[in-house]
């Protein structure tokens, strides 16, 4: 199995705990997957999705600028953004 | 529920229209017709007079009221006459807004059925939400009880609430839970968050990151909160 290929089956995993609210199993899976390739869109996506749901904004806030820093044009990711900002006010 | 309010200054006024808004049956005395107006209109009925007075309180049916609130402080020796004789005629339950600490001394000794500071109640509650970590809120629904919204402690996690029995072992109950859920966008198809309410039955089980919405004495309320 390529690299790619593990990569992803990393991220299908994670992404299938995250639905299942396994958030401490999703978050390491998804921090592997960034030691391997610190700029993957979904690992940052999710991972600011996760700390969103464990109520840790500033962290959720790191992710997601580092995603956006990245992919500007993003359009989940700045609704996620926007949705952020909008429960710190 | 029927309130009877006596004295429209500020503290008043306001009660008088946040019971109304609220759907609650108002009625606003005040000796002074221009405090009154403030109200008129949004109240069921306002009456111009003195309610130190046995005959107004009489006329008023002041047993018939679910609460009788004397919120005048200008004029000690009213708010106390007012509630005696409140209590004397059998109102069902007072609440008097108090202006010193003897003020409220006399007052426990008529029997008043709750005392209020609004300043200091309003001072300690901006402070003790001031000093918290998060942005929660708390409703105090009587002295020494509240709802308050308090993070799930990390141990309650994958839990239920029957398993936790948070009623016999902290005295609390859990009305509510504020719950971040992943979400599907039906356009898109793209995962996101959303934020549900969630009444919970005793098979529920706690997540992380869940905000309890609990009722329970400050100090329970204060145990649980050492566990974060």
């Amino acid at each position: 199995m390529s690299e790619k290929e593990s990569l992803q089956e990393l991220l299908e995993e994670a992404k299938a705990s995250f639905m299942m609210h396994q958030y401490s199993v999703a978050r390491k899976i998804l921090e592997m997957v960034l030691e391997k390739e610190p700029r993957n869109r979904d690992a940052l996506y999710y991972l600011a999705m996760i700390y969103m749901i464990l109520r840790d904004q500033d962290q959720a806030l790191r992710y997601l600028n580092e995603l956006l820093r990245h992919y500007p044009s993003d359009e989940a990711a700045q609704k996620l953004l926007s949705r952020l900002q909008r429960d710190r006010a | 529920m029927n309130f009877c309010i006596i004295g429209m200054g500020l503290f008043g006024s306001y009660l008088a229209r946040e019971l109304s808004s609220r759907g609650h049956r108002v009625i606003a005395v005040d000796r002074n017709e221009e405090e009154l107006e403030k109200v008129e209109g949004v109240v069921d009925d306002v009456l111009i007079a003195d309610a130190a007075s046995e005959k107004t309180l009489q006329d008023l049916g002041i047993q018939d009221f679910d609460w009788v609130l004397v919120t005048i402080t200008e004029d000690l020796e009213s708010s106390i006459l007012i509630a005696m004789l409140a209590k004397e005629m059998g109102a069902r339950r007072v609440l008097v807004k108090a202006a010193s600490e003897l003020h409220a001394r006399i007052l426990e000794k008529l029997g008043v059925d709750w005392i209020v500071f609004p300043e200091r109640e309003m001072a300690r509650r901006i402070a003790e939400t001031l000093q918290r970590k998060g942005p929660f809120d708390f409703l105090e629904l009587a002295p020494g009880y509240r709802i308050e919204e308090i993070k799930a402690p990390p141990g309650f996690s994958g839990k239920t609430l029957r398993e936790l029995d948070l009623r016999r072992q902290y005295g609390i109950s859990v009305l509510a839970i504020r719950r971040y859920v992943p979400r599907v966008e039906e356009d898109t198809g793209e995962v996101g968050v959303e934020e549900k309410v969630v009444v919970p039955g005793p098979d529920d089980a706690i997540l992380e990151g869940d905000i309890l919405v609990v009722l329970g004495s400050v100090e329970d309320l204060e145990r649980l909160r050492a566990m974060l």
